[in-house]
């Protein structure tokens, strides 16, 4: 009896225990994954009075590397790329070596990250970089990085070039992986003549992302006309392509008002225009994070905006209307100067992730500072 | 005693087939055992945070047992996460 009891006790139990032993000890939510970036870094972040805003505690995340050829930092791309829903970063970066002089040898390097704070540098850096003789021999700046889903690859957009002969210039690049970039041979795909036939004055490409129909980039330029009258505040336009190759740019400014001859100079934090940008979707609406300056600096042939700061723009039709936030401009530079260089977004979760150019003054250095915007949010 | 000896092996086999995880559940939990313990990737705060990220990369109709082949090739070049980001690039939810 004893032995034949045995077995069924045991396989009463066995069951109970296997009911218990098998239920999942997480909860599956049905949910995309919104990771509180504050879960995964070593520092906190810090919300910044009467904005939207939280500043990472341990900024800045990015300052150079110790690769010999990229030791001073120029600008920085950024991209997120979801793994299993979770936020890994990607940032392409240009550089020169540390004793390099005059213009080129400028060259681009690529680096991840699991926490958006601690970089790893890919082994085959640089990538692509300026080439003598070619039409970006001089510089190569603001690129920007998007991922097309169609082709399955990255693509990268980039401003250059060549100083004594006064020719600027759009490039494009692709890449399946991020590493081995092609650059298109009909680069640059919009040259200074282009912008004119637009009767635009180009001064340099701010952004650009992948849409339903191709892709739509952000220039700043001057009106060609305006400019003869007096104007030189580089304004935002747009201009979209579905082959990366021919462009066609839309002639009238966005966020501006018109050139007036007459009245009041403009102002504003932007009065001079922008210097670079970042446009992401979320919830239907486009949130543009640009820096605006308020001054020119000449030096010798070479023009540069001063006093720069970042400010915020909402459009709630798709872009064709554009409402600066009253907040401008948004105060999270490290000086009164104004020294923001750059400034990157990607939209994760509920969160639209901003990494912001700035002189550091205990680097003596410009470096990369990590924020985030909560769209949902009541100002802090 | 051949009853005694036949039970048991029955109880094994069930509860071999009750507590293997199946479908998506085996493969997600295998793909966050490989980035979360051993890759020790910052950007799961946990495991049961990745796991659900993979179960809701499946409901989106990401390819999630090729994307485990690529991880784990990826996994044994000393974790790479280049080509990690780029198995998620080709098989993921968005690919």
């Amino acid at each position: 009896m004893s032995m034949a009891l045995v077995p069924r006790l045991t396989f009463a139990s066995a069951v109970l225990a296997a009911g218990v032993s098998c239920t999942p000890e997480y909860d599956i939510t049905g949910e995309p994954v919104n990771v509180d970036p504050g879960q995964v870094t070593e520092c906190g972040f810090t919300p910044v009075t009467g904005t939207k805003i939280s500043e990472y505690d341990c900024n800045p995340v990015f300052s150079g590397t110790d690769e010999e050829w990229g030791y001073n930092v120029g600008g920085v791309g950024f991209h997120v790329t979801e793994v299993l829903g979770h936020p890994f970063y990607q940032m392409w970066y240009t550089g020169t070596p540390q004793n390099a002089s005059g213009y080129g040898n400028i060259k681009v390097g690529y680096a991840v990250s699991g926490d958006g704070t601690n970089w790893s540098s890919h082994d085959a850096n640089p990538l692509l970089g300026t080439e003598p003789g070619q039409w970006d021999q001089d510089v190569m700046q603001g690129q920007v990085v998007v991922w097309d889903p169609s082709f399955k690859q990255y693509v990268m957009m980039w401003g250059g070039f060549t100083v004594a002969a006064g020719n600027s210039g759009v490039g494009v690049a692709t890449s399946p992986d991020g590493v081995e970039w092609t650059k298109n041979p009909a680069n640059p795909v919009i040259t200074s003549d282009d912008a004119m036939a637009s009767n635009l004055s180009m001064c340099w490409p701010l952004t650009m992302n992948r849409t339903s129909g191709g892709f739509t980039a952000y220039i700043a330029a001057i009106d060609a006309i305006d400019m003869m009258l007096g104007a030189d505040s580089c304004n935002i336009y747009t201009m979209s392509s579905i082959d990366l190759v021919n462009w066609t740019i839309n002639p009238s400014p966005i966020m501006s008002e018109p050139f007036d001859i007459f009245g009041p100079p403009p102002t504003g934090p932007d009065s001079k225009g922008v210097t670079s940008a970042a446009v992401v979707e979320y919830e239907g609406t486009l949130y543009m994070f640009y820096t605006g300056f308020t001054e020119w600096t000449v030096s010798g042939s070479v023009r540069s905006a001063t006093n720069i700061t970042v400010n915020l723009a909402t459009s709630f039709d798709g872009g064709f209307t554009w409402v600066k936030d009253p907040g401008n401009p948004l105060p999270i530079n490290l000086t009164s100067q104004g020294q923001v260089s750059s400034i990157a977004a990607q939209v994760v979760g509920s969160r639209i992730h901003l990494w912001v150019g700035d002189e550091y003054a205990d680097l003596d250095a410009q470096a990369i500072g990590y924020f985030y915007y909560e769209p949902d949010i009541a100002d802090h | 005693m051949l009853r005694l000896v036949t039970v048991p092996l029955g109880l094994a086999v069930f509860l071999g087939f009750a507590c293997t995880p199946s479908g998506g559940d085996g493969v997600c939990t295998q793909m966050c055992r490989v980035l979360y313990q051993d890759c020790e990737y910052a950007a799961y705060p946990d495991f049961d945070s990745c796991l659900n990220g993979c179960l809701y990369n499946i409901e989106e109709g990401a390819d999630v047992d090729t994307q485990f082949e690529c991880v784990s090739a990826a996994a044994e070049d000393n974790c790479n996460l280049f080509t990690i980001l780029e198995c998620e690039n080709e098989y993921g939810a968005g690919s």
